[in-house]
């Protein structure tokens, strides 16, 4: 009797696992398959108070879990210790069961944070009671990053996230891409959505067909005080045994349909998975404004295009019928990441969700020039109008027609810089130059008339240098072409930041800035020479240390160390960290250091040990890479993360005694990996893909999803299923294909021994 | 194996001496054969997989079929856990810890303590005590409990409580740390195979 069992247990798990062959189409993940692995990775966050005896909530969102060990992306605003979410403390709450709500499970703490723009990432530390969780025990789901620069209009896409305060279970909602939003940050940096996506699913994510995160629903932090959110409460916090207005209110937020783009969160995580830190010389401070300073928006035109430094090629009044491009370019001072902006457009007085920007963080810095817009869309006929708020209140506001006859007035633009000496020998061209006597400006310049006045003003750090005004001879310049103009110093020009402005009959007609910084080399400038990698006991030492290409493994620290020369304190550079070519670290920041010095440390450290890659680290002035270097840690690659596969099909059971019916908990399902059969099998952890444990019903979750074999490539397991008491199931050719239902269930009988 | 005969009084008359001895052997068979059938069980459970490592000097024999990892990071050197086990799975570990001349086996067995109590939910120490085992090295065993829960929390897992016993041998440079873990239920019988674990390592 028991071993005719047995072979039926064996012949019936053979044929469940031969429902799967390796046949089919080629494997194609779709967002239907990776739903239940989305919405099981999809966390909800409470930002609590501590008071000791008692938890109070005082700010909510949602949240993606972006590695198996606990990263958690999400808002800054909803995580980050502020004003409108005073809490310090972070829960963790997972849908554990299929349309229930989600159970608090874990405490977070926070890794990395963006405030500009509202990204965070946090890391699962503790169980909820506080008992310190080490991440590598946990195996939980997760989801890929998809490269968001590739996505396209009309995309459909899927939000994944919570919609109330903690009461319902996880919410999925469907659209399209209707649009992308430039700014200096990127070609896409905001992604406009036809979703309207509640508040309370800030912070959570929005997904690709294929079921990758391609941005996160981002709104601005609550405040009521600007009009911006209302707020629930749903405690009571003060003791008075009643729940009203007195008590903690909850921000909940207006709707949300702008998502930012994943790849804007990649740096983030690849940081923080890594455990690397860079440590700068001079530490990027917060901006410390002067007491009663308010942001302030200026000088806004329109451009019908940007350049490589993203700076305006042109300034239109309006564009004609068909124009593709429009960009909104604006000076603002005193901003912070905390300003809250927002940009409201309407079409012929009808406000367009399409073309207007939600209310978000600031992310540009403290000063300069920025644009909002887009490209390569068509933009319809009509008159635009944009309104820049600023805290809520309405700061500025500029039109367009779009659909006017092509332009036939005078104008100029395409402003390139260069510099010269004295003989008229250029030195450089771009916007960085390097210092010397003469900087010159070469514009192009359309349909002159006789006798336009044209009015060129340079600055220099904000306040005017030269003014000239001349009126126009088409009989020395013609209507159309182009024509350099220039400033000179006999001193030689300062170091820092020009701008110039060409007006029109007292009309701007075109503007550009430069920097000036370093010593000419050639036709470049040198602002940071011997920039050199090197290895020491602390930055002191590698100031003196030789320069080196490559290090061993394990080596904890190396050191970037680097000269600079003629930078004007306050210019903006920027450090960028890639290891084998992904950006892991980018920062801007105001030159704090004197203008010409030596040995300007930069620290790559790990609490335990560099791991082996590529390192490469870049110093940029305004987009224009000025210094590079790079070396290698080991072999000059990072080690392969087995578990770094998000995708694939997840498999589930139930294990169940053949004679009661009953599930068996505490057995153990073995996945062995496609290289081994079951003779091979010696009970090695490196010969198993993956394994799990049935719960107390029996039931069982495979930690890792399964490769989908194609027609190319066929992945086949072997299982084994051995437990104390039971007669063991051994079974090889184990394979899920695309055909393979995801996530698949398997029920499985043991016979008693 | 049994062997049951009903007899009445007119076979038992008629038995003859060839038959008697014919029973005589079928009884002393059966004997044989319970016997070579508890010495088989007896050699495959102590059936012993061997564990190697040149670069810590270490050799172990473990209990056949029972899964074998080896660290990559510095928690451990290896451990071997019997995924046949209903439940929680019995564990064998062995570990190191770098020590100074100030180092005294109460030094580690606090940190560890103080360690595991941030890492184990209820964890508590319940005895440290000289080893009384028949290994040939001088060591210290302490003896502790925790409440173990699944890491997976999509499943419905009942927490289980865990007992565990570190053995801990001091060499010149370092302590040996050699540890079980087993469910508190059937901690005795798994100590057995803890003993011949720990009488068959060899540390050089």
């Amino acid at each position: 009797m028991r071993p005719t069992l047995q072979l039926l247990a064996m012949l019936a798990l053979l044929a469940v696992l031969s429902m799967f062959p390796a046949i089919g189409s080629a494997q194609s993940t779709t967002i239907e398959s990776e739903l239940p692995r989305i919405r099981r990775a999809t966390v909800f966050i409470y930002q609590v108070q501590d008071t000791g005896d008692n938890f109070f909530t005082t700010c909510v969102g949602s949240g993606t879990l972006v590695s198996r060990n606990g990263l958690i992306l999400t808002n800054a605003h909803t995580t980050e210790v502020s004003e409108s979410c005073p809490g310090t403390t972070l829960i963790v709450a997972l849908t554990t069961a299929e349309d229930n709500p989600p159970v608090p499970l874990y405490r977070a703490e926070i890794l990395q944070t963006a405030p500009g723009l509202d990204l965070a990432l946090i890391r699962i530390n503790q169980d909820i009671d506080g008992r310190r969780i080490n991440p590598e025990a946990l195996s939980l789901p997760f989801v890929e990053l998809a490269d968001s620069s590739q996505l396209q209009l009309d995309e459909t896409i899927t939000v994944v996230g919570y919609t109330s305060l903690g009461n319902t279970p996880v919410q999925t909602l469907r659209g399209t891409i209707t649009n992308f939003t430039e700014e200096p940050t990127g070609a896409k940096s905001w992604l406009k959505t036809s979703v309207s996506i509640p508040g309370l699913m800030t912070g959570s994510g929005a997904y690709n067909g294929q079921g990758q995160l391609i941005g996160v629903p981002t709104t601005s932090p609550p405040d009521v005080d600007i009009g911006t959110a209302t707020c629930q409460p749903i405690q009571d916090t003060n003791d008075d045994r009643q729940i009203n207005d007195n008590d903690i209110c909850i921000p909940i937020g207006g709707l949300i349909n702008a998502l930012r783009a994943s790849n804007f969160a990649r740096p983030l995580i690849r940081s923080a998975s890594l455990e690397l830190q860079v440590e700068l010389q001079s530490q990027p401070t917060e901006t410390s404004l002067p007491v009663g300073s308010e942001p302030e928006i200026s000088r806004l035109f329109f451009a019908s295009s940007v350049n490589n430094a993203g700076l305006p090629t042109n300034i239109v009044g309006s564009l004609p019928t068909g124009a593709t491009s429009l960009y909104l370019f604006f000076d603002y001072a005193n901003m912070t990441p905390e300003t809250i902006y927002e940009l409201r457009v309407t079409i012929d007085n009808i406000p367009s969700a399409t073309y207007s920007l939600a209310p978000v963080r600031w992310s540009g810095g403290e000063s300069g020039l920025w644009f909002i817009g887009n490209s390569d869309q068509t933009w319809p006929n009509g008159t635009y109008t944009f309104t820049l708020f600023i805290n809520g209140v309405a700061e500025s506001t500029a039109a367009i027609v779009i659909g006017s006859a092509p332009p036939s007035e005078p104008s100029v633009g395409d402003i390139v810089f260069g510099l010269s000496d004295f003989d008229g020998t250029p030195l450089g061209n771009g916007f960085v130059l390097p210092t010397g006597n003469i900087a010159s400006a070469r514009f192009i310049y359309r349909n002159m008339n006789e006798n336009v006045e044209i009015t060129e003003r340079w600055f220099y750090e904000s306040a005017e240098v030269y003014r000239s005004s001349n009126l126009w001879s088409v009989g020395t310049f013609g209507t159309d072409g182009a024509r350099t103009i220039s400033i000179q110093d006999a001193n030689g020009l300062l170091p820092g930041r020009y701008r110039l402005e060409i007006y029109l009959d007292g009309r701007l007609g075109a503007t550009s800035d430069f920097t000036i910084a370093g010593m000419p080399q050639g036709a470049f400038p040198d602002v940071f020479p011997n920039i050199h990698f090197t290895s020491a006991n602390d930055a002191v030492e590698a100031a003196t240390t030789p320069a080196a290409s490559s290090f061993p493994t394990e080596i904890e620290r190396i050191f970037v160390v680097f000269n600079w020369q003629q930078i004007q304190p306050g210019t903006r550079w920027t450090v960028r960290w890639t290891v084998d070519n992904e950006i892991f670290y980018e920062q801007s920041q105001s030159w704090d250091a004197a203008t010409t010095g030596s040995n300007y440390v930069i620290t790559l450290d790990q609490n335990d040990a560099l791991p082996d890659g590529t390192y490469r680290v870049e110093i940029l002035i305004g987009q224009v890479l000025l210094a590079s270097d790079e070396a290698t840690i080991g072999i000059g690659q990072l080690p392969i993360d087995r578990f770094a596969q998000a995708s694939g099909l997840q498999l589930q059971g139930r294990i169940l005694d053949v004679d009661t019916g009953s599930g068996i908990p505490g057995v153990t399902f073995v996945l062995i990996s496609e290289d081994f059969s079951v003779a091979d099998f010696v009970w090695d952890s490196e010969q198993i893909y993956a394994f799990a444990t049935t719960d107390r019903n029996g039931f069982f979750q495979m930690e890792r999803p399964l490769e989908i074999s194609t027609d190319a490539v066929s992945i086949p397991y072997s299982v084994v299923i051995s437990a104390d008491g039971y007669l063991p199931i051994e079974a090889d050719g184990f394979v899920v294909d695309s055909e393979t239902d995801n996530p698949l269930t398997l029920t499985i009988y043991l016979t008693k021994e | 194996m049994a062997v049951i005969e009903i007899l009445d009084e007119l076979t038992q008359d008629t038995i003859t001496t060839r038959q008697r001895w014919s029973h005589y052997i079928t009884v002393a068979l059966g004997i044989l054969a319970v016997v070579i059938l508890i010495n088989l069980r007896a050699n495959i459970q102590s059936a012993a997989s061997q564990y190697v490592n040149n670069a810590e000097g270490i050799t172990a024999y473990y209990p056949q079929n029972w899964l074998l990892e080896e660290s990559d990071g510095t928690d451990y050197i290896f451990r071997v856990s019997n995924l046949r086990e209903i439940g929680f799975k019995t564990t064998f570990q062995v570990s190191v810890e770098p020590v100074n001349q100030l180092t005294t086996s109460r030094t580690i067995f606090d940190a560890l303590s103080m360690q595991r109590a941030q890492n184990l939910t209820a964890f508590r120490r319940l005895s440290i005590e000289p080893y009384t085992g028949s290994a040939d090295f001088e060591a210290t065993t302490a003896n502790y409990l925790y409440v173990a829960t699944d890491t997976n929390p999509f499943q419905q897992s009942v927490p289980v409580v865990v007992r565990g016993i570190d053995i801990l041998t001091l060499t010149r440079d370092q302590a040996v740390i050699i540890t079980m873990l087993s469910n508190a239920d059937t901690f005795e019988e798994n100590l057995v195979l803890f003993e011949q674990f720990v009488n068959r390592l060899e540390l050089r």
